[in-house]
């Protein structure tokens, strides 16, 4: 550890009549599992106290090895989410080009592919609606689509292609939010991540 | 793999996933979670990492295990399932080790003569008494911490009766004057080079202080996002990777900070006159 650098930088004492931060908040900011307000809010209490920033830092070393473990699977999932998206490219440009160009025009942004963690599920379960009617719920899903690396400016609509139904398995298999969007609307579908490799 | 992963997490929480909710909200047996033989591994293992000596660790272990068990289980039904639950666990167990950690070596345990003598006493009986650290270790540190501003002679004079006041916890502890530290000494460094860490350690002392002041200075002018990146990068050694993700950026733009924040560091102890030698 840089023992000097700590000593000098590591916050000491307890921030006076302010609550500490609960186990639940310091486990989902190990893991960026916060909006900004609360990243801003959690990050000035760990500044001035010793107690919560110990444990954050202690509970952030755990989870970073957990993450570490899991390097491996992500790293397979992404290699067969280029090859299924390359695969879908190449079927659209021969089967589908014809219908494209006479009915639709060429999507103008290239579609992204998240893995659904429990913020992004929680908003695609609030309510039912193919085509999202609430401005609210569209700019908080732009939040979070720039939150998790999609560059997205503001959003006009939000339509999904099928209507969301998690997934009822006991195993709860991984699942994937695939997203387009053109001209300031997006279009959103769920779907399973298909099993990992089994040799693993 | 994925079905693998999942079961692996069930086996190290035990726990029934609820249909109706999040992806990680489950219906826990916290009995269950904390009788697993991974959980009771998982919590010996980390009262090991944070406790000094065996004796400390054992009891550490079980009073993390009461502090589980306590009032039904409580702190483990509270969880929300917003996070994995192994990290939840993790930050359960991180602060029933720390309230016991303190516990164990709150202010209380000072002797009264060192309490009179001020803060900086204070900190030079904890480092030399309960972390086992040389006077010389003391010193610096306390010169870090802007605690103590005298010469290294005046410091060895006015500590005196901090080396002569009673230390259960290291009977020996006033044999430990200048020199190496002894057994308790921090973890060694990880391969990850520390920038700042290394321009103190080719400071003389005087420069040290200085430049340690500096560094506080403008740490605390940062914002409060950038201020905890820091300290977690720099203070505590987490890799870039586990940072970003904590600060919600991505590892190539936390790193793209880091860089623009050791260049305000390195202005600021240039304009004071602090190179690296």
């Amino acid at each position: 550890m840089g023992s000097l650098i700590g000593h000098i930088l590591k916050p000491g004492g307890e921030p006076a009549g302010e609550p500490h931060l609960t186990d639940q908040d310091l486990a989902r900011l190990a893991e960026g599992r916060v909006s900004s307000g609360e990243r801003e809010a959690f990050s000035g209490h760990l500044n001035r106290c010793e107690r919560c920033y110990e444990i954050f830092s202690e509970t952030l070393a755990d989870a970073s090895e957990d993450a570490a473990a899991k390097v491996g699977v992500a790293g397979r999932l992404k290699a067969w989410q280029a090859a299924a998206a390359a695969s879908i490219l190449i079927a659209l440009l021969i089967g589908g080009g014809l219908y494209y160009r006479v009915y639709q025009p060429a999507p103008q942004m290239p579609t992204a592919s998240l893995a659904v963690d429990p913020e992004l599920k929680a908003l695609l379960l609030e309510n039912e609606d193919l085509n999202w009617r609430s401005k609210d719920r569209i700019a908080r899903l732009a939040g979070l689509l720039r939150q998790r690396g999609v560059r997205v400016k503001d959003l006009d609509k939000v339509v999904m292609v099928a209507a969301y139904q998690p997934s009822k398995s006991f195993i709860a298999p991984r699942e994937v939010l695939r997203l387009r969007i053109e001209n300031g609307v997006a279009y959103l579908e769920v779907i399973e991540a298909p099993p990992a490799d089994s040799k693993r | 793999m994925i079905a693998v992963t999942r079961l692996s997490a069930a086996w190290f929480f035990p726990t029934t996933f609820s249909n109706d909710s999040g992806y990680y909200r489950a219906v826990m047996d916290p009995k269950e979670t904390l009788a697993s033989p991974d959980t009771l591994g998982r919590v010996e293992a980390l009262c090991r990492r944070r406790c000094r000596g065996e004796n400390e660790a054992d009891e550490c272990y079980l009073f993390v295990l009461e502090g589980l068990q306590a009032d039904d289980y409580a702190r483990l039904r509270k969880f929300e399932g917003k996070s994995r639950p192994a990290t939840y666990i993790h930050s359960c167990v991180h602060a029933l080790i720390s309230d016991f950690l303190r516990n164990r070596y709150g202010r209380k345990r000072i002797p009264g003569a060192v309490a009179g003598l001020g803060t900086w006493a204070e900190a030079v009986y904890e480092m030399i008494c309960w972390k086992k650290r040389s006077l010389e270790a003391a010193y610096d540190l306390v010169a870090l911490k802007g605690l103590f501003n005298g010469s290294i002679e005046e410091f060895y004079s006015r500590a005196e009766p901090v080396r002569k006041a009673p230390c259960p916890e290291n009977p020996n502890f006033i044999s430990m004057n200048g020199g190496e530290d002894g057994p308790g000494t921090e973890p060694a460094d990880t391969d990850r080079p520390n920038p700042l860490e290394s321009l103190l350690e080719k400071l003389d002392h005087q420069r040290r202080t200085r430049a340690a002041r500096i560094i506080r200075e403008v740490t605390d002018r940062l914002s409060e996002p950038d201020q905890l990146l820091v300290r977690l990068v720099f203070a505590s050694d987490h890799s870039v990777a586990a940072a970003a993700r904590a600060m919600g950026l991505d590892p190539r733009a936390a790193n793209k900070r880091l860089k623009k924040l050791l260049t305000r560091f390195r202005e600021k102890l240039l304009a004071e006159g602090i190179r690296e030698p």
